[in-house]
């Protein structure tokens, strides 16, 4: 206690300049505009460095919630991207074919996207699936696809009221109808047991000319999946002798085994209400 | 006893000079005061040397205040005064002769002299305008403008107190 009185008394001036300095500067602010405006922007400049540096940190803390917000914001996004995408695809149809016109109401509203969250996931047995937290409350039906942004993840098979099941691309009973993104050879993905990121395409003819690289997209032959999705690249492909198709070795592009987010797409062509017997009879006169 | 009435009658009778003839002698550039004479620093340069430290940056202060109610500029003379009043100590041992100083003296021309003194108030009156040219302009971004602010205020008001010390200082 006597050192700190003694270390005040010593630095006495200097205490004294300080408190002065500080009224000073405070009168000097505060009686004149332009100086207050100064010092308006400069303490607002340090501010706001300090609380943009500070927000960084604290930006952790909500990434779940902005997590959430994005995956929303991309459910409809996408949901967007593969309506237009069909609407182009229409509109390139349209100089050759008679009964576009009536497909146009349909065209816009193709796809559905619901985001959704996976809450368990297996790769260890033969018969691997999903499971997602949307169900039946949000439209979910058995034969939606779920896809991420670089491929597809299953087919839901069981619905009830929150949750789904999906069978994954790893399960040996599920087939994904798919082509060659630049020739369009089609084919059929399959997952051959216990190998990782790597899926089997069969059903490929021997005359079709493959390279590895090529990328690897779904046909859209099915009503689980958009055409024009990827799914990935050939990592190897062999023509073992009297065979007639290749064994395609196809890469993925995606990675289930650390899968958090993804979208069911809702097929709405898959409906019979919106296609009836009648709009066929109207289609085919 | 009469060492503190010439030092009282010394502060009033510049601030007097600064308030009613000084502070209207005055260049502005962009709505700043730009050249501008300072006599009033004279007042805390003359102080005597054994004043305790915190009372001549006191003395800065109050003189500053005074001429900044004068000025409607609060703050600007008030700061560099308590800055001028903090450095004083310092540019002292700085330039201390030979054989030091006489006890409690004031420094002037008469008591020390004139070289010392050339360099004492050239160095003072600098560092004032300095401060004073700071808080002015309050931008350190303007720091080209605040460094010739401060040579030509202070060529111009080192020029004026020199004249006051040799004209009044002579016995």
């Amino acid at each position: 206690m006597g050192n700190f009185i003694r270390f005040i008394l010593r630095n006495l001036h200097f205490i004294v300049f300080v408190i002065l300095e500080i009224v000073s500067i405070s009168l000097a602010v505060n009686f004149d505009n332009r100086r207050k405006s100064i010092f308006l922007s400069t303490s607002n400049h340090f501010s706001g460095f300090v609380q943009s540096h500070f927000s960084q940190v604290a930006g952790y803390f909500k990434l779940s919630g902005v997590n959430d917000e994005l995956l929303h914001e991309n459910a409809q996004l996408r949901n967007q991207l593969l309506n237009l995408e069909q609407q182009v695809a229409i509109q390139n149809l349209k100089p050759d074919s008679m009964a576009i016109s009536t497909m146009d109401e349909y065209g816009p509203q193709r796809y559905r996207v619901i985001p959704a969250h996976v809450i368990s996931n297996s790769f260890s047995s033969l018969y691997n699936f999903l499971t997602i937290d949307v169900g039946a409350d949000k439209g979910i039906k058995p034969g939606m696809g779920v896809i991420t942004n670089t491929g597809p993840v299953g087919i839901i098979t069981q619905v009830n009221k929150y949750y789904s099941k999906v069978i994954s691309v790893y399960n040996i009973e599920s087939l994904v109808s798919a082509k060659i993104k630049h020739n369009n050879a089609l084919g059929i993905i399959q997952w051959e047991p216990y190998s990782l990121q790597t899926v089997v395409m069969r059903e490929i003819p021997r005359h079709v000319e493959l390279a590895i690289g090529d990328t690897v997209v779904t046909s859209g032959y099915s009503f689980a999946f958009p055409p024009g999705l990827p799914i990935g690249e050939i990592e190897y492909f062999n023509l073992e002798s009297g065979e007639n198709d290749y064994t395609v070795y196809v890469r993925l592009f995606e990675d289930l085994y650390t899968l958090r987010l993804c979208y069911v797409i809702e097929d709405t062509w898959n409906n019979p209400d919106t296609f009836s017997e009648s709009d066929l009879e109207e289609l085919t006169e | 006893m009469s060492d503190y009435r010439l030092n009282i009658i010394r502060a009033v009778l510049l601030l007097l000079v600064q308030v009613l003839i000084f502070n209207f002698v005055k260049i502005t550039w962009f709505s700043i005061p730009f050249i501008e004479v300072f006599v009033y620093p004279l007042i805390i340069l003359l102080l005597p040397l054994r004043t305790p430290a915190s009372v001549v940056i006191l003395i800065g202060f109050v003189v500053g205040l005074v001429v900044d109610i004068f000025q409607n500029t609060p703050g600007v003379h008030a700061g560099a005064g308590a800055f001028t009043g903090l450095v004083r100590p310092y540019i002292i041992t700085l330039l201390s002769p030979r054989g030091g100083y006489k006890v409690n003296i004031s420094p002037l021309i008469s008591t020390i002299n004139l070289t010392w003194f050339l360099k004492y108030a050239a160095i003072m009156v600098i560092l004032h305008c300095f401060g004073v040219s700071l808080i002015d302009i309050f931008q350190l971004k303007l720091l080209h403008y605040i460094l010739l602010r401060t040579i030509l205020t202070a060529v111009i008001s080192y020029a004026v107190i020199m004249i006051i010390m040799i004209v009044f200082d002579q016995n």
